[in-house]
């Protein structure tokens, strides 16, 4: 199996074409559905659209209703100063990798996610912070800007994926990211959040600082649907400590339960919240959870 | 209940490494989670410590150790007591012919299998079981009656030895039957490497309407071969050329470089190498010069050879001997024949050897009418040498014959005649123009050659004296009958030396006790032979008794001589040395390639059980019963096995 982190000539192509889908995709509706809270310079026309109720009467194209007595809205290229935060967590849980099976570990897959988001962010200008996490900052890139940094940025990413890990503290690290990122942004954070009673407070102190924030929840499939069967020593990715359990079906569907409400419990509280969410398990491919993600919207590039 | 094989039990020493391995598999395999809290939540109320949770591990355990106690106790081949009304009457065919000399590649010989064999099966029995042992080779011995002590078995055991005789396992197989037969639960148990005497379906099938069952125990798997099937050596003086003859097989499956090693009194003569395809014989003919008396010795060597008992041959070159013999006739024109006849047979007849008329014949003293031979042709002496040989021929019926003599027949016409008696090898009487002859009708003796009259020649016992009877006159006109009378009178030298001198056959097998073929005068006879092993001959005297001897230390091929008196002419006993060669020519034998030993299918059945409730309706033998109790108990720790199986 390739590097899935290599960022070779395939993977490249692959964001380009990304690149391309998410234009078109944000060019039809991003724009209007989305209102900045900051003004942007306005720059140049792209093209049309029918006018719906609550856009903005500026920019409606007045010698076209003269001429065809209907309303049409005038597009442009937006150049807004966006600041997109990419805060990755690379803890231990997130190194783990299924025992079976040709699938990638958490922490790659959200790196691979991460960088897909980062290239968009930079083809479109935007500043981008790439924040890798577990118990406290790690080795940040902070407000890259231009499609040149890409490179660098993945040279960035690769190395993090060679991180030890350690313990996930999400409400520290949030804490830690508020205080050196002063300015507004979109914050995509990536993670299993297994910090459960840290999540909660971490996310919501990202709003109080007019952060727009969204959650991908990075889910591994033998975490969802365990196979393991037997008398089993289980050991935490994170803090090594052992359980010896006999686990038998009927335990294996009580652990599926359960993960199950985890799941919904970090979603119904990011819907509660306002927050994207998105669940992204590692065996869908990074591009088809980036297009899936832009096509949902609430996701600016 | 008690245990066949004992020694089985040894092999609950195998619960160590099943401790052992049971431990290491119950190391639990170490798997990495990412959220461990969420398994720690889950198992707060769940079967972690539940009781079948603590103790299923030491269930599987335990299920394992008493698998494993029931088939070491199946190994050891429990038997439960029979009661008095099932014991088993077994009769054990122990074969102990020359094939089961054949080591094997363990270094032990087949029969010590077998021995192990049967005294494994002795040791296992029932106390209530009856068993006979019986030691089969070309002959049946019966070593111990049925009995039931294990030590009387045993020790009847030990006397066992192996023979270098080859296996009529019908015979063995008969024998064992019939004794069996009345026995309430009567059983054939036959222990041996069935490469011998092989068991046909016939062999085993029953005799009777009552099926006794035949339990076959097959001991060894040696089957590379290279051995003797013959070796002879022919003296003729008449040609001046001596002949040594030997043939060689390859029994076994592979080709095999073999060399033969020819010696003549302990000088090496020939070293003839050679190359055996799998199943070929040899037969090699060789020119030498032989001594009277020697001792030739053929060996054949090959690698890998696992029998050797068909390895070495013996052949005698037997020393001439000249017959004296004395023609008398009513004239000197009557014995013509008789004259050319002597010259033709000079390499048997002595020169002394005299024809003569009735006259010349009465003129001689008693000293030098002694002879081997005296032929009377035409006519009778009156005063006959005591003990002499007689050949009667042509004369009237004397006295002293039982028997009557018929009428005259001008043109006499044979109409059978014993070809298998000596007197009569090469001869065919029906084309042979008899002269005109006296039948006689016998009382006594034995007709050789009948017309349709009666005998024409006839073999008489008379006294101690042999007397060969012709109712005609050899020395006639008819000139065929000239040109066979030298054979007729060749033949019936051969066979007078046979019937008064031959007291050893050219050859025994290994393991056969030596008697003489006749009576033998004298109280002792001297015996020199190589016992196994040695480079000295041993010489020792063995008492004569009724005029029979018997030498029993035949056990490996090698020469044997004896010092036999002979009473010579004139009745003075003289002393002659009679020689004789132990040789393993039994092909069945040197075919060591153990056959499966088939029964019929109605034989193969173990006996029937008596019907019975509670312990008793169990079978004798419990071995199946805890090898269906392992495997079950298998199933069910494979099941627990399954449970904790880990993905």
């Amino acid at each position: 199996m390739s590097d899935p982190l290599a960022f070779d000539a395939e993977f490249l192509r692959r964001l380009e074409v990304l690149n391309v889908v998410a234009r078109r995709v944000l060019q039809g509706s991003l724009k209007a559905d989305r209102r900045s809270a900051r003004r942007g310079v306005s720059a140049e026309f792209i093209d049309h659209r029918p006018y719906v109720v609550g856009d903005d009467l500026r920019h409606l194209d007045w010698h076209l209703f003269g001429r065809l007595e209907e309303l049409f809205l005038k597009l442009y290229r937006e150049e807004e100063n966006l600041h997109l935060t990419l805060l990755v967590d690379v803890s231990g849980s997130m190194a783990h990798r299924p025992s079976e099976g040709p699938g990638l570990a958490k922490r790659t897959y959200a790196l691979q996610v991460a960088a897909a988001l980062a290239y968009l962010g930079l083809s479109n200008m935007d500043r981008v912070n790439l924040v890798p996490f577990a118990s406290n900052l790690e080795d940040a890139r902070w407000r890259i800007k231009g499609r040149a940094q890409a490179y660098s940025l993945f040279s960035s990413i690769r190395e993090l994926d060679q991180l030890p890990g350690g313990a996930t503290d999400l409400r520290a690290v949030i804490k830690a990211f508020v205080a050196r990122e002063r300015r507004r942004g979109v914050v995509v954070v990536l993670s299993d959040f297994f910090d459960l009673e840290g999540y909660g407070p971490a996310l919501k102190m990202l709003r109080m600082r007019k952060h727009e924030v969204f959650a991908i929840h990075v889910v591994d499939p033998s975490e969802r649907e365990p196979r393991v069967r037997g008398d089993l020593r289980l050991v935490d990715s994170e803090t090594g400590a052992g359980l010896e359990v006999n686990v038998t079906d009927e335990l294996r569907g009580r652990y599926r339960e359960a993960f199950g409400e985890l799941l919904r419990g970090v979603e119904r509280f990011c819907v509660r919240n306002e927050f994207g969410y998105v669940e992204a398990g590692t065996e869908v491919p990074f591009d088809a959870l980036v297009l899936t993600i832009l096509r949902r919207g609430g996701l600016v590039a | 209940m008690n245990l066949a094989a004992p020694l089985g039990l040894t092999a609950l020493a195998l619960a160590v490494p099943v401790v052992a391995l049971y431990l290491l598999k119950v190391q639990r395999r170490s798997v990495p989670v990412g959220y461990l809290r969420l398994w720690e939540q889950l198992l707060q109320d769940s079967q972690r410590r539940s009781f079948f949770e603590r103790i299923k591990r030491w269930l599987s355990l335990l299920l394992q150790l008493v698998i494993l106690l029931a088939l070491v106790f199946a190994l050891s081949d429990p038997r439960r007591k029979a009661r008095p009304d099932e014991a088993r009457q077994v009769v054990l065919v122990l074969d102990a012919s020359a094939s089961m000399q054949t080591l094997e590649a363990d270094g032990r010989t087949r029969f010590e299998l077998a021995i192990e064999a049967a005294r494994a099966e002795i040791q296992g029995k029932d106390p209530a079981d009856e068993y006979a042992l019986v030691v089969a080779s070309d002959r049946v011995e019966v070593r111990c009656p049925f009995e039931r002590g294990r030590l009387r078995l045993l020790a009847a055991l030990d006397g066992v030895r192996v023979t270098g005789r080859a296996l009529d396992a019908p015979r063995a197989l008969a024998f064992a039957r019939a004794i069996a037969r009345d026995q309430p639960h009567p059983e054939v148990l036959v222990i041996g490497d069935g490469a011998a005497g092989r068991l046909k379906s016939e062999d085993t099938a029953p005799v009777s309407s009552r099926v006794i069952p035949l339990r076959l125990k097959s001991v060894g798997a040696t089957s590379e071969n290279v051995g003797i099937l013959r070796f002879s050596a022919r003296k003729n003086r008449s040609l001046g050329t001596d002949y040594v003859l030997a043939r060689v097989k390859n029994f076994g499956t592979t080709e095999r470089e073999v060399t033969l090693e020819l010696s003549l009194d302990g000088n090496v003569q020939k070293v003839l190498p050679r190359t055996l395809a799998p199943g070929a014989e040899l037969s090699e003919r060789l020119q030498l010069a032989l001594p009277q008396g020697g001792v030739l010795r053929l060996e054949v060597t090959s690698e890998q050879d696992a029998f050797a008992l068909d390895d070495v041959a013996y052949a005698l070159v037997q020393p001439a001997r000249l017959h004296r013999v004395i023609v008398v006739a009513p004239s000197a024109a009557a014995l013509e024949p008789y004259r050319v006849a002597f010259a033709a047979m000079e390499e048997v007849i002595d020169p002394a050897s005299q024809a003569l008329t009735l006259s010349e014949f009465a003129a001689l003293s008693p000293e030098d009418r002694a002879s081997d031979l005296l032929v009377c042709a035409g006519a009778l002496p009156p005063d006959l040498p005591p003990h002499t040989a007689l050949l009667l021929a042509g004369i009237p019926l004397p006295s002293f014959l039982p028997a009557q003599e018929l009428d005259h027949e001008e043109r006499p016409t044979v109409w059978d005649w014993d070809r298998t008696h000596l007197l009569n090898r090469y001869l065919n009487w029906r084309d042979l123009p008899l002269p005109a002859a006296r039948p006689l009708r016998l009382s006594a003796g034995k007709a050789l050659v009948q017309s349709y009259e009666g005998a024409l020649v006839a073999a008489f016992d008379q006294d101690g004296r042999q007397v060969l009877w012709l109712g005609f006159d050899p020395g006639s006109r008819l000139f065929p009958f000239r040109l066979a009378f030298p054979l007729l009178l060749r033949n019936a030298l051969s066979w007078f030396e046979q019937e008064s001198r031959l007291l050893l056959r050219a050859n025994y097998s290994p393991g056969e006790v030596i008697e003489p073929l006749g009576r033998v005068p004298g109280e002792s006879v001297e015996v020199s032979w190589f016992p196994a092993g040695a480079q000295e001959a041993r010489v020792e005297s063995l008492p004569v008794r009724e005029g029979r001897f018997r030498f029993a230390e035949t056990q490996t091929p090698g020469p044997v001589s004896f010092r036999i008196s002979r009473r010579g002419p004139g009745g003075v006993l003289l002393s002659e040395q009679a020689t004789t060669a132990i040789n393993l020519f039994e092909p069945d034998e040197s075919r060591i390639a153990p056959a499966p030993l088939e029964a019929p299918s109605e034989a193969k059945q173990a006996p029937s059980v008596s019907e019975g409730s509670g312990w008793g309706s169990l079978p004798l033998q419990l071995w199946p019963l805890l090898v269906g109790l392992g495997v079950l108990l298998w199933t069910a720790e494979w099941i627990t096995y399954h449970r904790r199986w880990t993905e």
